[in-house]
């Protein structure tokens, strides 16, 4: 939800039309359409094309968005609506192989900082991870969006949210086995 | 490997999965267990380390140029058919209503034809524009608005 009185105003005037305040919410939500679904598509390129196609769609249906305050979790289901209709496409005509099954992790230029060890490790483990599990857990570690804008996106209950986490975070640990020792020196 | 059965309940406990008394009786083991409390130590880093690594990227930077070149090419924000139809047609229902009581059914029979001329044209519309779900919203539109009308009309 949009608390910032600045951004709210954005998007109600984007809703009326107004291109520059729409690309001031590229700016604010571009990171977070990208990384949502570079993480599902695994692929940067890709992840780019998407992200455009999502913000063009975006626009045309800005009108159908009741709450202005939602546009976080309004976006993001725009964008994985986007992203599940590419990897349709890409099934059907079998011309990649599906993100579910490939777990070749492509190295993100754009995150130098975050090159650490512990961090490389973490990141391979989520990489790991079914679409499902990543496109959770990037949402539900992101502080803007609550549980419940979480369980609008991905078209679940609250309440599963929590469990899905839960198993996500399991299955995550498994991933982690034997390198425990290696997460512990990192904070130490 | 040392193991605890109590550990599986580790993470519960971190994510706020259990209720008060629950959370008592783990705290309890949790000062006698360091088996529990290496794992949650554990747990607790794999969280923030977590949160730090699946916090957004910086957007491509030429996406919103790209974005607002291509927003040129498409129609501007508009509202969606749906709002537009109902509001229409509630619209005209309640001139309708009005027009019957300040001017006598005759009108009002007048104003129905007109209305439902108006709705079987926006439903020929949209059997050639080939919507199906445009055109069984407009049908249900149509069934409602007549059925409404129609009620509204004198009994002979």
């Amino acid at each position: 939800m949009i608390k910032n009185p600045e951004r709210l105003s954005d998007v109600r005037l984007a809703c009326e039309g107004d291109r520059q305040a729409f690309g001031r919410l590229i700016d604010d939500y571009g990171g977070l359409v990208y990384t949502l679904l570079q993480r599902m598509v695994r692929d940067n390129d890709t992840a780019e094309d998407l992200a455009q196609d999502t913000f063009v769609k975006a626009w045309t249906r800005l009108r159908s968005l009741r709450r202005h305050a939602s546009f976080p979790s309004w976006i993001c289901s725009t964008a994985r609506r986007t992203a599940l209709d590419y990897m349709r496409t890409i099934r059907a005509r079998k011309e990649v192989s599906m993100p579910e099954e490939s777990f070749v992790d492509t190295p993100d230029e754009r995150k130098p900082e975050l090159s650490a060890e512990g961090i490389t490790l973490l990141e391979e483990a989520v990489g790991k991870l079914s679409v499902r599990d990543r496109q959770l857990i990037t949402l539900a570690y992101w502080n803007e969006l609550s549980f419940t804008d979480v369980g609008r996106i991905m078209g679940i209950p609250e309440p599963n949210v929590r469990v899905y986490l839960h198993r996500a975070r399991k299955r995550l640990r498994e991933h982690l086995r034997g390198h425990e020792n290696e997460l512990l020196q990192q904070i130490n | 490997m040392n193991s605890c059965s109590r550990s599986t309940s580790v993470l519960s406990y971190l994510l706020g999965e259990l209720d008060e008394d629950e959370r008592v009786l783990f705290e309890k083991h949790l000062d006698s267990c360091s088996i529990c409390s290496d794992e949650l130590e554990l747990e607790r880093i794999l969280q923030s380390r977590l949160v730090e690594c699946t916090q957004p990227d910086t957007a491509p930077p030429e996406l919103r140029l790209t974005v607002l070149k291509r927003t040129l090419t498409v129609q501007k924000p508009r509202f969606p058919f749906w709002q537009i139809a109902v509001t229409l047609l509630s619209g005209t229902a309640a001139l309708l209503v009005l027009l019957q009581v300040l001017s006598g059914s005759r009108l009002l029979e007048t104003s129905f034809r007109t209305l439902i001329r108006f709705v079987d044209e926006i439903f020929i519309t949209l059997v050639q524009a080939n919507s199906l779900p445009l055109m069984i919203c407009s049908g249900i539109a149509l069934i409602g608005i007549t059925t409404t009308v129609a009620s509204l009309l004198p009994e002979e």
